[in-house]
């Protein structure tokens, strides 16, 4: 590029110069020409030049004038000196001066050479002053000049011409030009690499630099590791020029870039450490919730089994359900409005206030008007909680609950469907101070089922905007409406899930549903017999008999029988001293838990036998005491001893667990 | 039910017991040892066939052993484990002679 630019201009350069010195030179010989023109004019008496032509005679004049002529001729540039008067058509020669053999005589006369000579023919003609001519004819580069003659009376004479060989003058233009081009051609080379030397210096290399920061820069963009980067930063660029300028922006946007990177970490790693926070929060409150399945193995009379499924933040729903004492059961379902970390925070609030003031006893309103009172302190928020919640006396079925603003729950009734039961119900927990709940009993028999859920479940929605809605849970409740309860959740889940699709799940979805089975289904059997020694092996035949229906191990029924045998022997010989009395002999058997428990109960001198002292195993042979060594066996052997006197009786059970 | 099987050779008497020994068995026990006791110096009991023993057999048991403390020595043979185990717990088997 600069190379090319500089050949032009030094063409260009050439060219100028050529042409100026052309005609610096062609003016030099022109006025040389006209000089000699002149002065040779200066010896001519013009008026006398016809008369030569006419005559064709050389005479005295003539032959002076011809050796003056000459001798300009012979001491000037010119090369040839002659004197011509124009016609029309022809020049007639008067005098030349050439020394050769092919000087022209007096009265020759020729046409005009073509060209310039023929063009400027009529102005000769007339006498005026004519332009140089110069022409490359038989002899040779020659300018031509032509200085005009008058006779005295003013009229055209003719013309003294005066021929300058131009041979010279060409070499000397040829030479210039060769050392023009050869000089030109040398600075132009210098120019260019000195040109080039200061670029790649100034512009070039800083430029080069900055492309290989700005392609690191990049590279270290792309990887993985978002580090800050000292690439322009360590660049010494230092010239005050546009590169200079660029630099010091690029190197600003480095440090920019630095900052932003440094901000983004900061929020990134505060962004990760909160989601980091709110996954935990997540997980105790899920953790908050009952989640081992079967959840009291020990117990038949009842089945539950609750799930929830989580929206992507924490939410407010929860579940719960725990054993207020031994006969009666807690169920709680609930839904704090709104989302995120505070319905998450009142969530845990009012589950536990619930549980702790169900724990103490009273009914489902009562519960609810204290967790009211309390939750409405300091509620800012304005949170509340939709609460369904019921206590179960197991051993009747016999139910309370009271539903403040919760969905209605489903019921099923021996082999019938699920039903919504649908009744007032009493506004939302923590809505308002000094509320009251309204509770209802209902009854629950055997074969029973309730089934509760929150709103995640009947507003599920599918990429259309439509909701699940209570007839679609029904319908997916009843297609097994006998199943357990973990199929029957199991259920209702696949329902939704195909219902909804790919929709994003926008709610928590939990559902929670206990089957009533009854008091547990025991077998209990009574023997009642004279508490006599003699009657120990009808004792022992009967206990066995029932051990040997649940399928009793040999080793678990000896101990038994040895138990029986104490125990009975203890009331036959102890109880009614010095009378006889009857013993009542009761097995219950959890074929289930493979649970035996049996009680003995007699009417004889209270005696708890749980409070003698255990023999002294350990005494030598001759110290060894018998007495209280069947007891101790006993309480050795069996899982459980229990004893209570009342109503005048005795009443001590045993229980061993035989599996 | 208990069955008693006596075997007397010299002043070794070998006692086998079938059934079990308890509260209304274990009187029979202590009668027939009360009776053969006196003269024998190395009583063996066989266990093998005994199904069963409470408090009852364990107080005859007891007594055997304080009377053959006296006059020579007792062994038990053939004991299950599940009347061994009753020995362990009350603590029989640190003064019965059990192989």
């Amino acid at each position: 590029m600069v190379v090319s630019l500089a050949l032009i201009l030094g063409f260009l350069l050439i060219v100028a110069n050529y042409i100026h010195y052309q005609d610096v030179m062609l003016e030099h010989y022109e006025h040389d020409a006209m000089n000699i023109g002149a002065i040779a004019a200066s010896q001519i008496d013009p008026d006398r030049i016809q008369h030569y032509l006419d005559t064709g005679e050389r005479d005295e004049e003539y032959e002076r004038v011809y050796r003056i002529l000459s001798d300009i001729r012979a001491n000037s540039e010119a090369k040839y000196l002659y004197v011509v008067k124009p016609g029309t058509d022809e020049v007639w020669y008067v005098m030349d001066t050439d020394p050769s053999e092919n000087a022209i005589p007096l009265g020759y006369h020729e046409p005009y050479y073509a060209g310039a000579f023929k063009e400027n023919a009529p102005r000769m003609v007339r006498g005026e002053r004519i332009a140089p001519i110069v022409s490359n004819e038989e002899f040779g580069w020659l300018m031509s000049v032509y200085y005009p003659l008058h006779t005295s009376a003013g009229e055209p004479a003719g013309y003294v011409g005066v021929d300058i060989q131009m041979t010279e003058m060409v070499n000397d233009l040829r030479l210039f030009l060769s050392q023009l081009i050869g000089l030109t051609l040398v600075v132009a080379v210098i120019a260019c690499i000195v040109y080039i030397t200061i670029t790649n210096r100034t512009i070039a290399e800083p430029i080069r630099q900055l492309s290989g920061a700005a392609n690191q820069l990049v590279e270290a963009e792309q990887s993985a590791e978002k580090t800050e980067t000292r690439i322009f930063e360590n660049l010494t660029i230092r010239s005050q020029d546009e590169v200079g300028a660029l630099y010091r922006s690029l190197s600003q946007m480095e440090h920019d870039m630095n900052a932003y990177i440094r901000d983004l970490l900061t929020v990134t790693a505060e962004r990760e450490r909160i989601g980091a926070e709110l996954n935990i929060a997540t997980q105790i409150q899920a953790d908050m919730l009952p989640r081992i399945f079967p959840a009291f193995p020990g117990r038949t009379d009842f089945e539950i089994y609750a799930t929830m499924t989580p929206a992507k933040e924490v939410g407010g729903d929860f579940y719960d359900f725990f054993l207020i004492d031994d006969d009666h059961l807690g169920l709680v379902m609930a839904d704090v409005s709104g989302k995120g970390v505070p319905a998450a925070l009142f969530m845990v609030i009012a589950k536990t206030l619930i549980k702790n003031r169900a724990q103490m006893g009273g009914g489902p309103a009562e519960i609810l008007q204290y967790v009211n009172e309390q939750l409405c302190e300091g509620n800012e928020a304005e949170l509340f909680v939709t609460v369904w919640l019921a206590i179960v006396e197991l051993s009747t079925g016999k139910g309370l609950a009271a539903n403040a603003g919760h969905e209605h729950p489903a019921i099923r009734h021996g082999d019938g469907m699920y039903e919504l039961v649908v009744y007032r119900h009493s506004p939302a927990v923590a809505v308002m101070e000094g509320m009251r709940f309204r509770e209802h009993s209902f009854q629950l028999n055997p074969g029973d089922a309730i089934f509760v859920y929150t709103d995640g479940v009947t507003e599920a929605t599918d990429k259309n905007n439509e909701l699940f809605k209570t007839d679609r849970m029904l319908a997916a409740l009843n297609r097994e409406p006998s199943a357990e309860p973990e199929k029957l959740l199991k259920n209702v889940k696949d329902a939704i899930d195909s219902f909804v699709g790919d929709a994003p799940q926008f709610d928590d979805i939990t559902m929670m549903c206990i089957q009533y089975t009854g008091p547990e289904a025991k077998k209990m059997k009574e023997l009642t017999i004279e508490a006599r020694v003699e009657n120990l092996s009808e004792v022992l035949a009967f206990v066995d008999g029932q051990l040997e229906e649940i399928c009793c191990s040999m080793k678990a029924q000896i101990q038994l029988d040895v138990a029986v045998e104490e125990i009975f022997v203890n009331i036959a010989n102890y109880a009614y001293t010095p009378n006889v009395g009857s013993a009542t002999i009761r097995t219950e058997l959890e074929p289930k838990t493979g649970m035996v428990a049996i009680t003995f109960v007699d009417s004889g001198i209270p005696y708890d036998p749980l409070k003698k002292e255990d023999p002294d195993v350990s005494l030598p042979v001759e110290e060894r005491q018998i007495g209280g060594l069947g007891i101790y066996m006993v309480k050795k052997s069996m899982d459980d001893m229990l004893y209570k006197y009342k109503d005048g009786q005795n009443i001590l059970t045993i229980k061993k667990c035989i599996r | 039910m208990l069955n008693i099987t006596k075997k007397s050779e010299g002043t070794t008497l070998e006692v086998a017991l079938e059934g079990r020994l308890d509260t209304t068995t274990a009187p029979q026990l202590e009668a027939e040892l009360k009776s053969d006791l006196p003269g024998v110096t190395n009583l063996i009991m066989d266990f093998e066939k005994l199904e069963y023993i409470s408090s009852a057999g364990l107080r005859v048991l007891l007594s055997a052993q304080k009377i053959m403390n006296k006059q020579g020595e007792m062994k038990l043979i053939h004991v299950s484990d599940v009347i061994n185990e009753i020995f362990e717990v009350t603590g029989f088997s640190d003064i019965l002679n059990i192989e």
